[in-house]
């Protein structure tokens, strides 16, 4: 298709419940691969973990034979949720309300009375068993990343991210990884907004203050913009120059009272008074000190610096959807290294110094879309013409990417709104 | 314990939510001694022993560099805070004394709309200096771990 033009998007799409009902299933159950989980999450047979996949409760675990298997976390008998905890390690899956029992490959394995007891019949002749299994997804992964699909017939993981990401997710997993801890965040804005968001070189030095204030941001450092055939991924990266990185975590900082904040707080340029929150110690083959990779439709996988985590996007309507950030480092890590991590996680998340923004700005666009009446957003920085990959700070091609995609997958043309 | 420290531990922590209350952060600053942590963690970390958080300041450094950037980097919605804590349970009465203490927290926005925030409690560990109690550590326990929007001002 025409991979230009897509600079207007009607304000009607972030609003519109008959829409919203055609993405989930279109995209969240359709043609498309989702973000999962993490292997190291259910690193034993019987680990489980609950999450989402659009607006389905989807539970993954691990079999005795290692397979991971994921299915949508409801009951074949009356629908309620089989598994109501977040995690836990289980034998097999018994709903709480008549005990029907699936085993981790999620097949119904039992049902109470099924033949009958003191003289009541039980479950007709032929009730099949086979055939009231857990609703099943496929999965498969790039080394520990874990991602799932509805579809019997989309394309295979590897070809659907394209080799750019397939690469990226491969330098960002080089080992096995740790999981130290989740970040939960509640947006009332469309799960759209937050997929440009993540696209969208040009926000960051305006929306994010910390950058400018504490002279972080310098617009010299090389970045770009890579997005995958279909565009409907993207990667943003910034590099930083070989004399702002070293190779070790950052040495202990002397204690001793700060300045007061009258005078800490003074002047146009601020410095940090414990400045081993932007030390980055080089850990990848490359250059690239911050990465924003974003796999359609509903995860993005971060690294600022030496904190690195994923991202899933869990759509509830229209006009919310909820973050949960997976903060990890890799099981080699030093004590100081883990240390450092958890340290640098203030970067990013709920509360991060150069994210906290983005909600705030994303429920400012919500609000005002919800205004109603006519009106589109204008995506032009960078252009209108063919949607490339590029090398430039200020643009929000990748946006137009997004659109593009968007519009191929809903059928919709935004010439008419 | 005896009943004029445990006044004073409830001292220390009403000073310490009436000064964000009222934005007044040098004096909450004042609260911490000079090496002390400040850190907010999800109650399903804790849960599953995972070290993470959503705020971590390991030294008072740190701690000071979130209120600078509070005070004139970051942007966040436009809200008056209140908590409401308990009473707090003394769990170590020596030297440092520890203590755990509920709140609930809640936003009210522009329009005078307000809602809860978060709810959860303190977990201090307070030391005696030169006779003036400090908390010489304060993780704050998040109960309600999915942040509406955004978390830019300590708990």
């Amino acid at each position: 298709m025409d991979r230009s033009g897509f600079d207007r998007i009607p304000y009607a799409w972030y609003r519109d419940e008959a829409l919203y009902r055609l993405e989930i299933e279109r995209i969240f159950e359709g043609e498309t691969w989702s973000f999962l989980g993490l292997e190291a999450e259910i690193p034993n047979a019987g680990d489980f973990r609950r999450t989402v996949i659009g607006e389905a409760p989807v539970l993954f675990n691990r079999a005795e034979d290692g397979r991971v298997h994921a299915f949508v976390n409801r009951c074949s008998h009356r629908g309620a949720l089989i598994q109501r905890e977040n995690f836990g390690n289980v034998a097999a899956h018994v709903c709480l309300y008549h005990s029907w029992t699936y085993d981790l490959a999620g097949d119904l394995v039992a049902i109470p009375h099924r033949h009958g007891v003191g003289g009541s019949p039980g479950m007709p002749d032929d009730f099949d068993m086979a055939c009231h299994g857990l609703r099943k997804l496929r999965v498969d992964r790039v080394n520990g990343v874990l991602f799932a699909t509805f579809s019997e017939t989309v394309e295979p993981l590897r070809d659907y991210l394209g080799p750019t990401h397939v690469a990226h997710l491969e330098r960002l997993f080089r080992g096995p990884v740790r999981v130290l801890g989740y970040q939960r965040q509640a947006v009332r804005g469309n799960w759209k907004a937050y997929l440009e968001n993540v696209r969208d070189h040009y926000h960051g030095a305006l929306l994010h203050g910390f950058q400018s204030t504490f002279g972080i941001n310098r617009s010299t450092h090389d970045c770009g913009s890579r997005m995958d055939p279909k565009r409907r991924h993207s990667l943003l990266f910034v590099r930083q120059p070989p004399e702002e990185y070293e190779d070790a975590p950052p040495p202990a900082l002397d204690p001793g009272p700060p300045l007061p904040l009258a005078e800490a707080a003074e002047g146009a340029r601020l410095a940090l008074q414990d400045p081993r929150l932007l030390h980055f110690a080089r850990e990848f083959d490359d250059d690239r000190s911050t990465t924003m990779c974003s796999i359609f439709p509903n995860s993005t996988f971060q690294q600022i610096r030496n904190a690195l985590a994923a991202r899933q996007i869990r759509p509830r309507g229209p006009g919310a959807f909820d973050l949960v950030f997976t903060i990890f480092g890799y099981r080699d890590d030093s004590a100081e290294m883990t240390a450092h991590r958890l340290r640098q996680a203030n970067m990013a998340g709920p509360a991060g110094y150069v994210s906290l923004e983005d909600a705030e700005a994303l429920e400012a666009c919500q609000s005002g879309h919800r205004a109603g009446g006519d009106g589109n957003s204008v995506v032009e920085m960078g252009g209108r013409g063919p949607i490339r990959d590029g090398d430039e700070k200020l643009d929000d091609v990748m946006i137009r990417g997004f659109w593009s995609y968007y519009c191929e997958i809903m059928g919709l043309d935004p010439r008419e709104g | 314990m005896d009943a004029a420290l445990r006044l004073r531990v409830e001292a220390l922590i009403a000073e310490a939510s009436a000064a964000l209350d009222n934005e007044d952060y040098q004096a909450w600053l004042d609260l911490f001694h000079d090496e002390s942590a400040y850190r907010i963690v999800p109650l399903e970390n804790l849960r599953q022993g995972l070290p993470g958080s959503v705020m971590l300041c390991e030294t008072k450094k740190a701690l000071s560099d979130r209120i600078v950037s509070l005070l004139r980097a970051n942007t966040y919605n436009p809200h008056s805070a209140r908590r409401i804590t308990g009473p707090p349970r003394i769990t170590a009465s020596g030297d440092p004394i520890e203590a755990e203490t509920p709140y609930a927290l809640y936003q009210t926005d522009v329009e005078g709309v307000s809602r809860l925030f978060a709810v959860g409690c303190y977990r201090d560990t307070i030391g005696s200096f030169g006779g003036a109690l400090r908390f010489v550590d304060r993780t704050v326990v998040l109960d309600s771990f999915a942040i509406p929007t955004l978390l830019a001002k300590p708990v």
